[in-house]
């Protein structure tokens, strides 16, 4: 038997009942003593008399204070049930465990919003209803590990948070909670110790096998169990529980394709007509009906065209039903994006083969088909100023004399917008031009033509372990046989003083054999060879081709981004970062955390939906360590990559677990199971009767009573 | 009150301290010698003849007349001495009634009653006629028997001076004694409040005309007790023995006022069919209206004597 407040502040206004007394004792009128002659008439009148106005005047004062008290009752909505939630509860000071499972079928529709507001309510009755001197400690099972301390307060602040929050995405993990939960008991004094287990009842979450290392220590501990899963309302009627994207190759369009798995959650009805929308890119592309028979898999597929380069994010969506949280399933495509070269031939023959740009339009797109990334156009010198350079990511300027007059601005703009360029030298380069014209963009000055005499001579590269990323990826074999490259000339260059760049490819005698420098957004790599066989015989070496294309991609920034696929909620995600680079993810909250070691891992992957990853050059004056919540992305910071999170459906089946089943799962524990709500003396329960109505009723009547005395009167 | 004489006004007759000379003063101011002894008898002063009839004593008959006219008449005289008067004063508790408020113009009700008691006796003995006072409560208090000497009335004036309310009223005893000490014919004046818990007072009243008493009550009360005009919280406190009582008069005013009103009426009545004076007065009003009943109740015995 219990009464319960649903909004006790309003008790207050009982204090409010004094103010009729308080009047009563500062307007009381002082009693004056007089000696009478007749007092037994004033008996006897007093007899006769219907008047009563001293005792009028107690009962206006008590109706004033019942009215003010009734009315403050009224209005704290008070619930009385008849529980026995005491019995569960300990009366000495105890150490308790309260473990919330906030997975995310706690989600599942009930009365008040959803199941896992009740558990919250639940867990602040224990609290509130534990012993003085009892400590509390507090585990969400989607966080097991982590454990909220306090003799009361601490808890209440985390509960008052909770209140206002949704479950998570994740499954629950309710051994390893009950792990933590034995150990924070046993580092306790008090000898009284229990745990409270507060969830939906999902099989799922009961991993027998988690509950292996404590089972025995359990016997030492009550361990009462409140089941809510009879407070669910409606039901959860398909989950998605697979989504694949890829793209289509049998149209010129680029078409992304989304194939979904639908469940239909019950085992015996079938789904007449299930709505199912495709969403990419903030706009709903495509919606239809399907039928799924029960307990039984769809499948549905959506198509739609993808346009740019930017990746395609979206969603797929079914309708509401009890459990939103299964409902929708996140992809983000990032289609092969061709990227667009401009191959300026210096030295243009009218055999093709022995053009300057012959083996390098080869090794760019060696098929002639329209499956490779990179897309080469060739242009003479003379045809170079009809050419709007911004169609293009890369340029290439192989054995090119000298640009036309004032060409070197246009190139100069193009680098600094973010293009990119490559220049291999050759006979027709004339050093004076480049060293004068294209000083901005080129951090060395080229000298003289080193060029080997006789064969022994010839010049060969040189590979050290290098993290460059266009170098990194060559495996042992690729490195030998481009160390047997062979090399008649080179020009040799010297740095300009103060610039700023890399040699990422040396010759034996450790002469550079290509710089890399950054200009604004974009590059500029010199080969200090040519492109085609007059001095060297690497363009017919098998590993020009990759090399080469790894050359554009990187200098396209195309070579590092990607679109992974589904991760689970909480599970880290990883990628190879490059150590030159800064790397954000911007989760689906819209925070952006900064990650210094992207081999670390990004563990906050707790939320559905898309994270993006940005990148840009590094920086010194960033962080040391990892930092979440970073204020704000930098600008020149480009995006590239994405990957999806989606929750794992396995609770979305969902099984309640027996008693009979815990019992087996905890054969040592002396087990509480209460699968009534009334136990928790929750306010909200509909057993609970509640007695507003009734109490602001018997203000108005003391109100009136009130009234009619004075009328009397 | 207007017109009142100033020897006649409670309020300034309050402002005499002496009591013999309160009594004279009033007396004096009402009287011009006017009034007769109602009895005839065998005194000094000849009244009238009559014509004899059988009965007459024979002692009586003017033999003079008798040979001047040859009828026989009966000398008459005026007995103005032959009156026993004895008041009767109330002196218990309850007639020590005196208004809390300062301003109240009505005289305590024990100076009233004292004051009457003493002009009647002074007017008494004024006349030659004889006067007594008897002072009681449950019983008799003092007890000055009838004498028509006019040093008398200084031990009337004592026994008035000295009384002290105290007590509970009882009529019954004190006027069982009395009746047996008073022989013959005579005049009872009791001036009291009436304030007696006894079922049989008008019993104990009906006893002293039965023995051939003449009998005038004058009941006296305060104004406060006839209309009750406190306010507030009032703890009452009794004068005789009845326990306090707390309440607000405003709440019992109206039943009270009735009750008193029923308890004057109840007397004025049940007095009259026993042939008892009964004469009502608030210590507020003039004293002369006692006097002047006196007058007039001896007056009517004179008649009724002739």
């Amino acid at each position: 038997m219990a009464l319960n407040f649903s909004s006790p502040i309003f008790l207050f206004g009982l204090l409010a009942a004094s103010i009729p007394v308080l009047i009563h004792l500062l307007t009381r009128r002082q009693q004056t003593h007089i000696k009478f002659s007749a007092v037994y008439l004033l008996m006897q009148s007093q007899k006769r008399s219907i008047k009563r106005s001293q005792p009028n005047k107690l009962l206006l004062l008590l109706l004033r204070c019942l009215a003010i008290a009734f009315l403050s009752l009224g209005l704290a909505h008070p619930l009385y049930s008849l529980g026995t939630s005491n019995s569960s509860l300990p009366t000495t000071p105890s150490a308790n465990a309260i473990i919330i499972d906030d997975s995310y079928s706690m989600g599942w529709k009930s009365e008040k919003s959803n199941v896992f507001k009740y558990a919250i309510d639940a867990a602040s009755k224990i609290i509130d209803q534990l012993a003085e001197g009892s400590s509390t400690y507090l585990i969400l099972t989607s966080d097991p590990d982590k454990l909220v301390e306090g003799s009361g307060d601490n808890s209440k602040t985390l509960l008052k948070k909770l209140k206002f929050t949704q479950p998570s995405f994740l499954n629950a993990d309710i051994g390893s909670s009950f792990s933590t939960a034995m150990e924070a008991l046993e580092s306790s004094k008090l000898k009284e110790k229990r745990i409270y287990v507060i969830t939906d009842g999902d099989k799922n979450a009961w991993d027998d096998s988690k509950f292996s290392d404590i089972n025995d220590r359990l016997n030492s501990v009550t361990t009462t169990i409140f089941d809510l899963n009879f407070l669910r309302k409606g039901i959860n009627k398909a989950a998605i529980n697979n989504l694949e994207t890829r793209q289509e190759f049998l149209t010129n369009s680029k078409f992304v394709r989304v194939k979904t798995k639908i469940v239909n959650l019950s085992e015996k009805k079938s789904i007449e007509k299930l709505s199912v929308g495709l969403h990419v890119n903030g706009k709903v592309i495509s919606e239809s009906s399907i039928h799924i028979d029960a307990n039984s898999t769809a499948i549905k597929e959506f198509s739609f065209p993808q346009f740019g380069i930017e990746p395609s994010i979206g969603f797929v969506e079914l309708e509401d039903d009890a459990l939103i949280a299964d409902n929708r399933n996140f992809f983000a495509y990032r289609s092969n994006q061709k990227i667009p070269v401009l191959a300026v031939d210096g030295d243009p023959k009218t055999v093709a083969t022995q053009s300057e740009t012959f083996y390098l339009e080869r090794a760019l797109n060696p098929f002639y088909g329209s499956h490779s990334d990179i897309e080469p156009s060739v242009s003479t010198l003379e045809e170079l100023p009809s050419r709007d350079l911004q169609n293009f990511s890369v340029i290439f300027l192989c054995n090119v004399r000298e640009l036309p007059p004032g060409y070197e601005f246009e190139l100069e703009q193009f680098v600094n917008a973010g293009g990119s360029l490559f220049i291999s030298l050759g006979d027709q380069v004339e050093p004076k031009f480049y060293n004068e014209k294209l000083g901005n963009l080129l951090p060395v000055v080229i000298q003289n033509i080193n060029q080997a005499l006789n064969p022994k001579d010839q010049f060969k590269l040189s590979f050290k372990k290098t993290d460059h990323p266009v170098l990194k990826g060559f495996e042992e074999k690729i490195v030998r046989e481009m160390e047997a490259i062979k090399f008649n000339s080179f020009f040799k260059v010297e740095p300009r003083i103060d610039a700023n760049f890399k040699i990422p490819l040396r010759f034996s005698d450790g002469t550079a054999a290509a710089v890399e420098t950054q200009f604004g957004k974009g590059k500029v790599i010199l080969f200090v060879s040519t492109a085609d066989r007059d001095w060297n015989d690497f363009p017919i070496q098998p590993t020009f081709l990759p090399w080469i294309q790894r050359w554009v991609k990187y200098a396209a920034h195309s070579l590092d981004t990607f679109s992974q696929g589904n991760l689970l909620p909480g599970t880290p995600f990883f990628w190879k970062g490059n150590l030159d680079q800064n790397y954000w993810i911007q989760s689906p909250d819209n925070k952006t955390h900064y990650f210094k070691n992207p081999e670390d891992g990004f563990p906050n992957t707790f939320r559905p939906g898309i994270y993006r990853i940005f990148s840009n050059p590094k920086s010194t004056n960033l962080p040391q360590k990892n930092s979440i919540n970073y204020p704000n992305l930098p600008p020149e910071a480009e995006l590239v990559g994405t990957f999806s999170v989606n929750i794992d459906s396995r609770e979305s089946q969902s099984e309640n677990i027996t008693e009979n089943e815990i019992k087996t799962i905890l054969p040592l524990a002396n087990l509480v199971l209460i699968k009534n709500y009334n136990e928790l003396e929750q306010p909200t329960n509909s057993a609970a009767t509640p007695l507003a109505m009734p109490l602001l009723l018997m203000a108005a009547f003391a109100l009136c009573l009130e009234g009619l005395l004075l009328r009397r009167e | 009150m207007a017109d009142i004489s100033p020897s006649m006004d409670p309020e300034i007759l309050s402002k005499t301290s002496s009591l013999k000379i309160r009594a004279r003063t009033l007396v004096e101011g009402f009287l011009s010698g006017q009034h007769k002894s109602p009895h005839k008898g065998s005194s000094v002063e000849f009244a009238e003849y009559k014509t004899y009839s059988p009965g007459d004593d024979i002692r009586h008959i003017d033999w003079k007349a008798v040979g001047k006219t040859d009828k026989y008449h009966v000398k008459q005289f005026e007995q103005s001495t032959n009156l026993k008067c004895t008041i009767m004063l109330d002196g218990s508790g309850s007639m020590a009634y005196e208004s809390p408020y300062k301003k109240n113009p009505a005289i305590n009700k024990m100076e009233y009653a004292r004051t009457l008691a003493g002009a009647l006796s002074y007017l008494i003995l004024n006349q030659f006629d004889a006067v007594g006072l008897t002072t009681f409560n449950d019983k008799t208090i003092s007890h000055i028997p009838p004498r028509s000497k006019p040093s008398h009335f200084q031990h009337i004036i004592h026994d008035l001076e000295n009384l002290i309310p105290s007590g509970i009223t009882r009529f019954g005893q004190v006027i069982d004694s009395l009746s047996e000490r008073i022989s013959g014919r005579g005049l009872a004046i009791v001036i009291s409040d009436f304030f007696a818990r006894e079922d049989d007072l008008i019993k104990s009243l009906k006893l002293l005309s039965s023995r051939g008493l003449e009998t005038i009550l004058f009941h006296i009360l305060h104004p406060d007790e006839l209309h009750l005009p406190f306010e507030g919280d009032v703890v009452f406190e009794s004068l005789e023995d009845d326990l306090p009582i707390g309440l607000d008069p405003h709440d019992i005013r109206e039943a009270y006022q009735n009750l008193i009103a029923e308890k004057i009426d109840s007397f004025k009545n049940s007095f009259q069919t026993l042939g008892i004076d009964y004469v009502f007065l608030d210590t507020s009003k003039s004293l002369d209206q006692g006097l002047n009943y006196y007058l007039l109740k001896r007056k009517s015995l004179q008649k009724w004597r002739s």
